[in-house]
């Protein structure tokens, strides 16, 4: 009779414990996080559509798909949250401004569970962070996810944040998001969700991913959506979406993220160490480039 | 005679998509995985079984005699690792 410890769980196990690690953790802190993404939809979202019969002839839907567990914090909470978790056995591996140039997820692992990436906001949203948090988190209720109790979004919010991240993931599984959570919604569903677009300014990248970008060509932040529809975007056409959208305060920390994303990058392509001067240097080969192509 | 038992408040259980059972006290865990007899007596236990033995002893159909010592040793080592609770505890 055996209850062998530590065993390499499967994926979906793994990010499900995952999740209900990261809520106990953050009870006990007194943290307030929001559970996104994942098993989530299927336990809320998709949960009527996934315990329907199947008509003969067709498939049923299948449960997604998830390598982590994603969960939303306050920023004001999201040091905090990283700390807790870090004096729990989990291990940063990235850092806010080292993930993208949103700067909005951190990314920690554990031994055995799956890998959360922490959002202290979610790209898309253009209103102040801690009050687009607390839009979020109002409505929120606890679901069993791993039979714990976990906090997660009214269906309204978690429906616009699975869209805004589909309108960043153009490929398959941003389609059959949008297909899902947009086309086949009723039109009352549809209202509440632009309706909470409009509260938290995140029109643009909802005009994005349910294909009415160009209703909103007169936004700054146009020219970035635009960019992160193509599947074939460079780092550095985000950069100018990025720049364009930006108030000018916010400028010098983008491009400071910039550069520390693409010395991080240069580092990964050769497995070592690049100095700041090398960093630099390529990037005002690249400035320079721009220039001359003018 | 056996005391009855709960699940711990803080506890996160999972089955995996083939049928495999998954637990983990939390936070820290470690996860483990129930395998064959102990899943039996994990999930019998954790319904609040009041006649807990008989009930594992009719789940594999044997003598209550004949498992009675391994059905409480294995709850024993339940409770030490964190994954079952003596109702009385709460």
């Amino acid at each position: 009779m055996t209850a062998d410890a530590a065993p390499l769980l499967p994926r979906d196990v793994a990010v499900r414990l995952a999740h209900a690690a990261v809520q106990a953790i953050a009870d006990e802190a007194g943290i307030t996080v929001l559970h996104i993404k994942g098993p989530v939809v299927d336990a809320t979202l998709r949960a009527a559509r996934l315990s329907e019969p199947v008509e003969e002839g067709s498939s049923a839907p299948r449960p997604r798909v998830s390598v982590d567990a994603d969960v939303l914090v306050s920023p004001e909470q999201a040091r905090a949250l990283l700390e807790a978790m870090k004096r729990h056995g989990w291990q940063l591996a990235w850092d806010f401004d080292e993930g993208s140039l949103f700067a909005h997820a951190a990314t920690l692992t554990h031994p055995h569970l799956a890998h959360v990436d922490v959002h202290r906001w979610f790209p898309g949203i253009e209103c102040d962070p801690e009050t687009a948090f607390a839009i979020l988190a109002s409505g929120a209720r606890r679901i069993p996810i791993a039979g714990f109790p976990c906090l997660v979004p009214s269906d309204d919010a978690h429906r616009l944040v699975l869209l805004l991240h589909a309108a960043r993931s153009p490929g398959g599984g941003g389609r059959a998001d949008v297909a899902e959570l947009w086309t086949r919604a009723t039109g009352e569903e549809q209202t509440s969700v632009r309706r909470l677009a409009d509260r938290l300014d995140a029109t643009v990248a909802l005009a994005a991913a349910i294909g009415e970008l160009e209703s909103v060509r007169h936004r700054r932040s146009y020219r970035l959506w635009r960019t992160l529809q193509r599947r074939d975007h460079t780092h550095r056409e985000v950069l100018m979406g990025h720049i364009v959208a930006a108030r000018p305060r916010e400028i010098p920390a983008l491009l400071s993220r910039f550069l520390l994303l693409n010395k991080r990058r240069m580092e990964r392509q050769r497995g070592g160490a690049v100095g700041l001067r090398e960093s630099l240097a390529g990037y005002r080969t690249w400035v320079s480039r721009r220039i001359r192509s003018r | 005679m056996t005391p009855r038992f709960v699940r711990p408040e803080r506890l996160a259980v999972a089955r995996a998509r083939d049928g495999s059972l998954f637990v983990m006290p939390l936070p820290d865990g470690p996860p483990r995985a129930l395998n064959g007899s102990a899943e039996v007596i994990w999930e019998i236990a954790e319904a609040g079984s009041e006649r807990l033995v008989q009930d594992v002893a009719e789940a594999f159909d044997v003598d209550v005699d004949a498992i009675a010592g391994d059905v409480e040793d294995t709850l024993r080592s339940f409770v030490e690792l964190g994954i079952l609770e003596e109702a009385s505890q709460r």
